[in-house]
C-alpha cells in the first residue's frame, strides 16, 4: 500500500485445516476504514471460516493477522472485540433468555465502549434497538423474536460494542426484499460512521448496492478481487459459482 | 425504576428486621434452630445458584467447598482462634480451593463440567475420610458455654451477604456479563465478555460462600465426622431448593429454604433414604411442571406481575 496510511485490518497468508479439509489456504486481504468489502464464494469455500479467524473464535494454523496496527492472530475473541472487532453470525447467535434490551445493554457495558454507567447503558441500549427497527420489542425474550428481528437485534448487538470493523455474515439471508432495502440502507449509515464492514452475502443486489470491493474465494483460496463489476465479469468468478462450461 | 421496588425494599426491610429480631422477642430453641437452618440453607443454595443459575454452570461438586470451609473454620476455632477469624480462614481456603479447582473444571463444558465437578468432590470426600480420623471429639470447654444466639446471628449474616450477592449480580456489569456468558458463550465472546475469567470469578464466589457457609454449620454442630460436611448432601440439598425456589432468581433460594425445612420437619425427614425420595420426586415435579419454582408460580398467580428480577430463563440441568 504505497502512498496510503496503514489498513485497518491486514490479514497475510492465513491458512486454516479441519482434519484433512483446507478451509482457508493462504488468504490475504486488507479491509480500509469506511471501506465495505465483500467476501463472495460458493457454500464451504471458506467465507465464514474466516470471519471465524478475524473474529478470534478460531485459531489459525498459520499466517497473521494486524487490526489497528496491533498483530491479533493469538489474542481471544473477547479482547478483539475490545479492540473493535464485531460480528453477526451465520445461523443468528442472540441470547435468547435475555430480553431484546438486555442483549444489546450488555454490549454496551462490553465491547469497545465498556459505557459504566448502567443507566447510560440502558439509554444507549434504546436509542439502538430503535435505529434497526426494533424499539418496540425491547422487553421481549430474544428467543421469542422473528428470524428478521434476530437478524436486527445481532446487528443492534454488534453496534453496541463501538466497533472500527463490523463482519456480516449473511446478515439479509432469508429476508423480505423491503427487509433488504431496510437492511441495506442501515449498512450504508453504519458505514458512513467510518465503520469498516466485511460482508458475506449470496444476495447479488446487496452486494452491488453495498460493496466497495470484492474478494472471490474457491476451496479456500482467493480467486478474484476487485469492484463488483470486475468480478461479476470475471470468468473464475462465472466458473466457481456455475461450474465450467 | 419499576413501581413495585419500594414495596419490595419494604418487604425485605421487614424481613431483615424480623430476622434480626427473632431471638430478642422469643427464647424458642426450637423455633430459633429451624430458623438457623432456614437461613443456613439459604445461604447454601444461594451460593451454588450464584454459579449454577446465574453462571449457568451445574455444579455438583459444590460439597467439596462446604466440607472445606467447615474443617478450615473448625481447626482453626478449636485451636483458640476467634470464631469470626477461623470464619474468614475457612472461607478463603474455599475461595482459593475455587480458583484452583475451578481453573482447570471449567475448561469442561455442560454435563461434562457437572461430572468433573463430582467427581472432584467425591475425591475430596474419600480422601479426607482416610487421612483424618475417623473420629469427633466433643470439645467440652466450648459446649459448656453452647448458645445458639450468636450462630443464629451468623446465619443472618451469611444468607444476607449471599443474597445480596445475588442481587449484585442482577444489575452489575459483572453480572450482565454472567448472564451473557449461560446465554451463549461463543456470542458473549464476541462482544467483548471474558467468559472464562467471568465463569471462574462466579465459581470462585460460589465456593467461597459456600465454605462461609459450612465453616458457620461447624460452629453451629460443633462435632462431626470430618468426611460427614463433605457428603453429597450438602451439594444435592442446595441444589433442589434452587430448584424448587426458582433457579437464577434472588429470593428463590430463601423461599425454597422455607418450603425445604418446613416438608423436612413435618415428615421428619432428617436423615436417610426416604428424604432421597421425597426430595427428588418434588425436584422431578418442579422442573417438569413449574420449571421457575416457588417464586415464579407466585409472580404467575398475582395480578400485575412484573418481569422476572433475574435475567433470562434457568439453564438445563
Amino acid at each position: 500500500m504505497p502512498g496510503s496510511a496503514a489498513p485497518l485490518l491486514e490479514v497475510a497468508s492465513l491458512s486454516k485445516a479441519f482434519g484433512g479439509l483446507l478451509a482457508v489456504d493462504d488468504l490475504s486481504f486488507t479491509i480500509d476504514s469506511g471501506e465495505i468489502l465483500g467476501l463472495l464464494g460458493p457454500n464451504g469455500s471458506g467465507k465464514t471460516t474466516t470471519f471465524g479467524l478475524v473474529a478470534g473464535a478460531l485459531r489459525p494454523d498459520g499466517g497473521e493477522i494486524r487490526f489497528a496496527g496491533r498483530p491479533v492472530t493469538r489474542w481471544p475473541a473477547s479482547r478483539r472485540a475490545a479492540l473493535g472487532i464485531a460480528r453477526t453470525f451465520q445461523l443468528v447467535r442472540v441470547f435468547p433468555g435475555l430480553t431484546a434490551l438486555e442483549n444489546v445493554l450488555v454490549a454496551c457495558l462490553y465491547g469497545r465502549r465498556r459505557v459504566s454507567s448502567p443507566a447510560r447503558a440502558g439509554a444507549d441500549a434504546a436509542a439502538l434497538l430503535e435505529r434497526v427497527g426494533a424499539a418496540h420489542k425491547r422487553n421481549t425474550p430474544a428467543r421469542d423474536l422473528t428470524l428478521g428481528e434476530r437478524r436486527r437485534l445481532e446487528i443492534a448487538r454488534a453496534l453496541a460494542t463501538h466497533p472500527r470493523l463490523l463482519l456480516l455474515d449473511e446478515p439479509v439471508a432469508g429476508l423480505t426484499p423491503t427487509e433488504v432495502d431496510a437492511a441495506v440502507a442501515l449498512f450504508r449509515g453504519i458505514r458512513a460512521e467510518g465503520v469498516a464492514i466485511a460482508l458475506v452475502e449470496h444476495n447479488v443486489r446487496a452486494v452491488r448496492a453495498l460493496c466497495d470491493r470484492i474478494v472471490v474465494l474457491h476451496a479456500g483460496r482467493k480467486i478474484a478481487q476487485g469492484t463488483p463489476e470486475d468480478v461479476f465479469a470475471h470468468a473464475a468468478v462465472v466458473e466457481a459459482y456455475l461450474g465450467r462450461r | 425504576m419499576r413501581g413495585a421496588a419500594p414495596l419490595g425494599s419494604l418487604g425485605v426491610a421487614c424481613g431483615a428486621a424480623a430476622a434480626v429480631l427473632l431471638p430478642v422477642v422469643t427464647a424458642n430453641q426450637a423455633l430459633l434452630s429451624w430458623a438457623f437452618l432456614v437461613l443456613l440453607y439459604t445461604a447454601l443454595a444461594q451460593s451454588w445458584n450464584l454459579l449454577g443459575g446465574f453462571g449457568g454452570q451445574v455444579n455438583l461438586g459444590h460439597a467439596a467447598f462446604f466440607g472445606l470451609g467447615a474443617l478450615v473454620t473448625r481447626m482453626v476455632w478449636l485451636g483458640g482462634a476467634p470464631v469470626v477469624l477461623a470464619l474468614a480462614a475457612g472461607t478463603g481456603a474455599a475461595t482459593a480451593a475455587g480458583v484452583l479447582i475451578g481453573a482447570p473444571s471449567l475448561r469442561l463444558r455442560g454435563p461434562y463440567f457437572a461430572i468433573g465437578t463430582l467427581a472432584i468432590a467425591e475425591i475430596l470426600r474419600i480422601t479426607t475420610g482416610n487421612v483424618l480420623p475417623d473420629v469427633s471429639s466433643l470439645p467440652a470447654r466450648d459446649l459448656a458455654g453452647y448458645a445458639l444466639t450468636p450462630r443464629y446471628y451468623l446465619a443472618v449474616f451469611a444468607a444476607a451477604v449471599v443474597t445480596g450477592g445475588a442481587w449484585w449480580l442482577t444489575r452489575s456489569r459483572f453480572g450482565r456479563g454472567l448472564a451473557a456468558v449461560r446465554e451463549d458463550e461463543t456470542a458473549a465472546e464476541a462482544i467483548g465478555v471474558g467468559a472464562f475469567r467471568h465463569k471462574l470469578g462466579a465459581f470462585a464466589l460460589s465456593s467461597g460462600f459456600a465454605g462461609m457457609t459450612g465453616g458457620i454449620f461447624a460452629y453451629y454442630h460443633v462435632s462431626f465426622y470430618p468426611a460427614f460436611v463433605f457428603s453429597p448432601v450438602w451439594t444435592f440439598d442446595p441444589l433442589v431448593i434452587v430448584y424448587l425456589g426458582g433457579v437464577g432468581t434472588v429470593w428463590g433460594p430463601l423461599a425454597g429454604a422455607v418450603f425445604f425445612v418446613v416438608v423436612q420437619e413435618a415428615l421428619s425427614l432428617q436423615v436417610g433414604e426416604p428424604h432421597l425420595l421425597v426430595f427428588g420426586l418434588l425436584f422431578l415435579v418442579v422442573v417438569i411442571a413449574a420449571p421457575g419454582g416457588l417464586v415464579e408460580a407466585l409472580r404467575a398467580v398475582r395480578p400485575g406481575a412484573r418481569a422476572p428480577a433475574h435475567m433470562g430463563s434457568p439453564p438445563a440441568a
